[in-house]
């Protein structure tokens, strides 16, 4: 199998100026994940209706809630989950070496 | 999640969008604990350990030093709010789900009854100070607070919880754990047939019931501080046909006479102690035991020296409401097992990978002690 071609996800240059600290910073972050939840929740339930409807089910609220997903059905929507949680910390788990690497070459 | 967890008649019900934020955090902790956990050895080894040994001659020589490189790290501090913010929705998220079916639940219990088994409750048992005074997993209530007349809150949102925190690795019963107490008692002491085993902080009764299934015939007690917990564990221990006899007691001073059983264990509570209690509580499996009878602890065996191992598993004692996890890992065998009564060639300890996690709690496993028969071993 090739190699996966992976994009740089963190520009070089002089370190992101400072936003938000402390603990109101911490909330706002924990309010996102809370909301991330939500959204994540909702593409399923988009999921299901979108199976149902290829499967000429009616969308309607009794057959989403009575849906039971397969085993590929669950490991395409954890997979989705995967990359949605990879889109979303992006920020929050930037590597430490390219605000080091930043700062050393913006002191050069 | 790699193993759904098997239904029984006490699990709460879900809808969809419940099951499916479920599912997210279930996602988000196996992707912090899998994939970023990992790295953050190579982070500290590979950059904030040189980088400060470039500025101050050497790597960070103390815990508190490692403290001060890693908490200056973004990547520490953006894993480290991820996984106390997975923590805080995972109860949040699971409690709307308990709260809106409470009532349902306790009527469900209700009808349980405790089938084979029985449950003792104590109102009058007060709370120490150190269970009191922080909900441990910051999950809000803890293990002990009712919130209503027959509350079993706390245990259905434990059992639920509990398996998305470690998303699905305790297996479908979250009876992992037990099963590996129970099966290090059996291959260390080859023919040992308990016929009264006792479970100390026992919860929803996850540990238990393996106790049940690996000494058939014996008979089986629970005890636990925490009201709501045991309604909650005897209706899902009557739900999964077991009989387990639960008491609510402090596991340290309960009322049980003197040599009352063959068999003690616990599973993950004594990281939950303070080092006073923890001793308290092999005094008084020493007075329960009958000669001959066993301990056996499932929890850390060890805390480490290096100063980046110590830091990391303190994590939990700082971001997750677990004050006393140190005096678990610091304990001193057999010499904290003699001081309550057990002879030092008694004491054993069995090595136990994590049943889940096994990177980050490599240290973990059974140890205890054989209480001595009179003149012999």
């Amino acid at each position: 199998m090739p190699t996966p071609i992976k994009r740089r996800r963190f520009a070089n240059g002089p370190p992101r100026p400072k936003y938000l600290t402390g603990a109101e910073a911490d909330r706002a972050v924990m309010m996102i994940l809370a909301l991330a939840a939500e959204v994540s929740a909702l593409r399923e339930r988009l999921d299901s209706h979108e199976r149902l409807a290829a499967a000429g089910r009616p969308p309607a609220p009794e057959f989403v809630e009575s849906y039971s997903p397969t085993e590929a059905v669950e490991a395409d929507r954890a997979a989705a989950r995967r990359a949605m949680i990879d889109r979303i910390t992006r920020v929050l788990l930037e590597p430490d070496c390219v605000r080091v690497r930043a700062s050393s070459e913006s002191s050069e | 999640m790699p193993v759904p967890q098997s239904h029984h008649a006490m699990l709460i019900e879900e809808t969809h969008d419940e099951r499916a934020r479920d599912a997210f955090i279930a996602s988000l902790r196996e992707f912090t604990m899998a994939e970023v956990y990992p790295r953050l050895r190579g982070l500290y080894t590979d950059v904030l350990a040189p980088r400060h040994a470039e500025r101050h001659g050497g790597a960070p020589a103390s815990v508190d030093a490692v403290r001060s490189v890693m908490e200056d790290s973004p990547f520490y501090m953006g894993y480290s709010l991820l996984v106390r913010g997975t923590q805080e929705l995972l109860w949040d998220t699971v409690g709307e789900a308990v709260e809106r079916q409470l009532p349902a639940l306790i009527t469900k219990a209700a009808t349980l009854g405790a089938g084979k088994g029985s449950l003792t409750l104590d109102e009058s048992l007060s709370l120490p100070n150190y269970t009191a005074a922080v909900d441990i997993h910051v999950m809000p209530g803890g293990f002990h607070t009712d919130i209503t007349e027959n509350d079993v809150f706390a245990g259905a949102l434990y059992d639920r919880g509990v398996h998305l925190f470690a998303f699905g690795g305790l297996g479908p019963l979250n009876d992992e754990l037990g099963v590996a107490t129970a099966a290090a008692v059996r291959n260390r002491f080859p023919g040992f047939a308990p016929e009264r085993v006792l479970d100390l902080g026992c919860g929803a009764g996850h540990s238990t019931l393996p106790l049940a299934e690996a000494f058939p015939g014996a008979i089986v007690h629970g005890v636990d501080l925490g009201a709501p917990m045991l309604r909650y564990a005897t209706a899902r221990a009557a739900a999964l046909d077991h009989a387990i006899h639960f008491s609510q007691q402090d596991a340290t001073r309960t009322n049980f006479p003197d040599a009352s059983f063959d068999l003690i264990t616990s599973t993950l509570l004594l990281h939950e102690m303070p080092r006073p209690a923890i001793l308290a509580l092999f005094r008084e499996c020493h007075r329960l035991l009958r000669p001959g009878g066993i301990m056996a602890h499932h929890d850390l065996l060890r805390w480490p020296d290096e100063p980046f191992d110590a830091f990391m598993m303190a994590w939990t004692t700082r971001h997750n409401n677990e004050p006393y996890e140190r005096a678990s890992g610091t304990l001193k065998f057999p010499d904290d097992c003699v001081a309550a009564g057990f002879d030092a060639s008694d004491v054993f300890v069995v090595a136990q990978p994590g049943a889940y996690l096994e990177e980050v709690y490599q240290v973990s496993g059974i140890r205890g002690a054989r209480k001595r028969r009179e003149g012999g071993k």
